[in-house]
């Protein structure tokens, strides 16, 4: 686990206010509603969550300074320039010896998106059969760009090996990639080279021998301005030797082993009977008891919690190493926000997990979740960040990027390895 | 003066001692209720004061006991003054639940769950759940009434949504929900697609 619970509600806001300060200069820029939260549940300035997270929990800075770094859209034809960060991150960087400035990590992105464009236009010609384009694209990138070399670090080999390695199966699983991760696959290989670039700038000396290591790739958060239905989907790469540790990792019962979100986890008869039932006994119908809390304030108390019933299913399918998780809300139990405590409290819960192989040892994971919180307050109405009862949905974009993205970290944590046994 | 007229003369002031007995009743009994809640609010406050460390959240959870219980001890009292229990057979109002699931993605909404208020005179011997009836063909309305149920929730029912499936058909439905001869609410629902 990761820490006491005092820890835990204060790392718990210090990430929270990382997405919602990070997350404001896309959202603005996609048309999502302006958010101004009520003062009780504001979150932290970006810089004070930041030097927060150094001080307390250097081992998740890492997490929060790629949340940040991403929210600036890499370079485009104009030079490599550190300015273009937020002063907080300025500040922090600034102040870390082990990693480059932040124009040695803008130089790379932008030496690393030019890359993708072309790996992108190959992938692309491959999955449309456009065969001599393809084959064309392929022998323009043979040592051609630091790029296809450095993606050994996330994938296991080379990018033009990689391309060697697409045989139908894999072309099928690309087709599908675009609907699953939300993004096309020009969009989504920049953004697995803006990764990378971050992963070589935040760790230039590899990462530590572990059982699994989470790279993170992509997030997508969309909120409808005029319904407030916000999803967002995550995908990371996962190097994983064993893949019996990622199993249980994605596993719905242990999905409480470690996180920041969930407190609790286990499958149920029903759901109105909430007897737990033996992994053993579990039929076709499957029923998680959910109880999940996001915090709103430093402060233990200081926190938002749901209870829920989750329809679970497993899809089966023909590849073992495939996995695919479906969820959808069955009950909403009840709920807690500030001094606010009543039956329900969500209206729409639904998404899934899916783990796809990329090569020996690496998965590619993809969590989307939908979420809308009911109306706390639905019989009084007021505009904008004034209504309470909508409070929840306003910071929903933040909040439940954070949540999948920090249950994606979270697989990396050792009680999934086999030596410490699932449940 | 013929007989029947005698006999009018008597009941009409007999009538209205009755009911002037029946509400004395009515409000000794709100009054017992009150008094019973009073103490168990105080018995959890003074437990928590004497805990040791009274903190500002713990003052606001009592205070939101407090606001609560003050809603609860007026709520019985409008009870007796406004819906006082009728001696013969009379038409009554009837409070409405209604309820709107609508779609995202393919996926139906599971809407929030509605108390339903039992009155003050209904509460003794009160089964585990209500009964839901739902008007029209059952082919149409049971996918939409096996989502529903109404359990017993201290002194009412809740009437909860949950396992919403893909069988749901679109449409208006109405329907009730009682006990045994009692109803307790009419409900109305909208099964809809498209925006919220």
């Amino acid at each position: 686990m990761r820490g006491s619970a005092s820890d835990s509600a204060a790392l718990r806001c210090a990430m929270l206010s990382v997405y919602y300060g990070s997350l404001g200069r896309q959202m603005t820029s996609t048309g999502a509603p302006a958010v101004m939260l009520p003062l009780p549940v504001r979150p932290l300035s970006l810089g004070d969550a930041l030097q927060e997270i150094k001080r307390n929990w250097p081992d998740r800075l890492g997490e929060a300074v790629w949340r940040v770094v991403r929210s600036v859209p890499p370079p485009g034809c104009g030079a490599a320039d550190g300015r273009r960060y937020p002063e907080a991150l300025r500040r922090l960087v600034g102040g870390l010896d082990e990693v480059g400035g932040l124009d040695e990590l803008d130089q790379r992105r932008r030496a690393y998106r030019s890359g993708a464009n072309l790996l992108g236009a190959a992938l692309v010609a491959r999955v449309q059969e456009r065969t001599p384009e393809f084959e064309a694209l392929r022998q323009a990138m043979d040592g051609s760009h630091e790029l296809f070399e450095d993606a050994r670090d996330l994938i296991g080999m080379s990018a033009s090996e990689f391309l060697d390695t697409l045989d139908n199966k894999a072309v099928h699983r690309l087709r599908r990639l675009e609907t699953e991760v939300g993004l096309n696959l020009y969009e989504y290989v920049g953004e697995f080279a803006d990764a990378l670039a971050f992963v070589k700038w935040w760790s230039p000396h590899g990462t530590a021998d572990t059982d699994m290591t989470v790279y993170p790739a992509t997030s997508v958060i969309s909120q409808d301005a005029s319904t407030l239905v916000t999803t967002a989907t995550v995908t990371a790469i996962v190097e994983c030797k064993d893949f019996a540790t990622l199993k249980r990792s994605v596993d719905p019962q242990d999905w409480d082993r470690s996180s920041d979100v969930f407190t609790r986890a286990r499958y149920v008869h029903g759901s109105y009977d909430l007897r737990p039932v033996k992994p053993d006994a579990l039929g076709h119908d499957r029923f998680l008891e959910e109880e999940v809390r996001v915090a709103w304030g430093m402060e233990e108390d200081a926190v938002g919690s749901f209870h829920n019933v989750l329809r679970i299913e497993l899809t089966g399918r023909d590849d073992p190493n495939e996995i695919d998780v479906g969820y959808r809300l069955a009950r909403s139990i009840d709920s807690r926000i500030l001094w606010d405590e009543r039956p329900g409290g969500i209206f729409l819960d639904h998404g899934y997990l899916k783990v796809r192989p990329i090569a020996d040892g690496r998965w590619r994971v993809t969590s989307r979740k939908t979420l809308l919180f009911s109306d706390r307050s639905p019989n009084a109405g007021w505009p904008g960040w004034l209504d309470f009862g909508q409070m929840l949905n306003h910071f929903a974009p933040a909040a439940l990027s954070w949540w999948l993205e920090s249950e994606l970290y979270s697989a990396a944590d050792p009680i999934y390895a086999k030596a410490n046994g699932g449940r | 003066m013929t007989m029947a007229d005698t006999d009018d003369a008597r009941t009409e002031p007999a009538q209205a001692w009755n009911r002037f007995g029946q509400f004395l009743q009515d409000m000794a009994a709100v009054g017992q209720g009150m008094v019973q809640r009073n103490t168990e609010l105080w018995g959890k406050v003074s437990s928590n004061l004497r805990s040791g460390s009274y903190t500002a959240d713990a003052m606001t959870n009592d205070m939101a006991r407090v606001m609560s219980l003050g809603m609860e001890n007026l709520g019985d009292l409008w009870d007796v003054l406004t819906r006082p229990p009728e001696p013969s057979r009379v038409a009554t109002t009837l409070p409405t639940v209604f309820l709107r699931y609508f779609k995202d993605n393919g996926t139906w909404s599971t809407p929030d769950p509605v108390e339903i208020r039992v009155p003050l005179w209904q509460r003794g011997d009160l089964p585990a759940e209500a009964d839901i009836y739902l008007e029209g063909d059952g082919k149409r309305t049971d996918p939409l009434r096996k989502t529903l149920s109404a359990r017993r929730k201290d002194r009412s029912y809740r009437l909860s949504v949950a396992d919403v499936g893909d069988d749901l058909q679109e449409g208006f439905y109405a329907g009730m929900v009682a006990v045994r001869d009692t109803p307790l609410a009419s409900l109305r629902i909208v099964v809809g697609n498209g925006e919220r």
